[in-house]
């Protein structure tokens, strides 16, 4: 229970010491302090802004947090161009099945075999006996 | 993570989108036109089919435009037998129809002596067939 008592008085007189010997700094040793301090300050605001932006709605941090990149174009520009792709390639298929479908019909209504010997199964059951 | 998260979301989104997007070509063949609105060209390779023609579902009318469509590139024979066979096809069931195909595509694949094989096969069969009925018919 005495511990952070402890670290308290601890941390109190090393700030003593240091307000002490602050007075003695160089000028030089100041300024570089003084730039240091601002450049990790202005870091942090910048940090924070983009943690807190509409984009960074999920704080929580890990994978979430990149959801951000469903926003960009970088993300709806391929899955755009895959929804068209697919979009084609099925109207295209069932096009095509159709063209192939109505070639075999006028094939199938020409031949010099009748329709029966098409739909008759041991006639069939022959045929394909016959291949293989 | 994120990355399989983005891929399966645009997958997702992909599979849901396709069939709008395939919308106009599954419309292409929803949509048929009615006997009215025929060409005289298809009402005239179409004609056995003229009295049922508007109660044949869209897919099916689809089928046998396709089939008038190609009407013009057969031979004499070949356009006579693709009309008397139009009424007998249409009563098929659909189930029917894919069989046919299907044994159609099977015999194409045979070598040209084994069609002609089949052709007489199916010659002899008819004619056993036949002999068959003459028989149940004397007794």
């Amino acid at each position: 229970m005495n511990e952070p008592v402890n670290e308290h008085r601890l941390g109190k007189e090393i700030a003593g010491y240091l307000d002490g010997d602050s007075g003695n700094l160089s000028v030089h040793t100041l300024q570089r302090l003084q730039a240091a301090r601002q450049s990790a300050l202005s870091r942090y605001s910048a940090n924070a802004a983009q943690h807190f932006s509409p984009s960074g709605w999920a704080v929580s941090g890990g994978y979430l947090s990149r959801l951000g990149a469903f926003r960009g174009y970088q993300f709806w520009l391929p899955v755009l161009a895959l929804v068209l792709a697919l979009s084609a390639l099925l109207t295209w298929q069932v096009q095509q099945h159709s063209v192939e479908q109505s070639e075999i019909d006028a094939a199938l209504l020409a031949d010099d075999l009748p329709l029966d010997a098409y739909i008759n199964h041991d006639f069939n059951q022959w045929v394909r006996h016959s291949l293989q | 993570m994120g990355q399989a998260l983005l891929a399966i979301t645009a997958l997702l989104l992909a599979l849901f989108a396709v069939p709008f997007g395939a919308g106009p070509a599954l419309a292409q063949i929803a949509k048929q036109p009615a006997w009215e609105q025929l060409t005289p060209q298809q009402k005239q390779v179409l004609s056995p089919l003229a009295a049922e023609w508007n109660s044949f579902p869209d897919f099916q009318r689809n089928k046998l435009l396709g089939i008038a469509q190609r009407f013009p590139s057969l031979s004499p024979d070949q356009k006579q037998r693709v009309q008397s066979r139009l009424a007998e096809w249409s009563k098929l069931t659909p189930a029917q129809r894919d069989l046919a195909r299907q044994n159609f595509r099977n015999l194409k694949q045979l070598p040209p002596e084994k069609r002609e094989e089949a052709r007489k096969k199916w010659d002899e069969y008819r004619q056993f067939q036949g002999d068959q009925a003459d028989q149940a018919e004397k007794q």
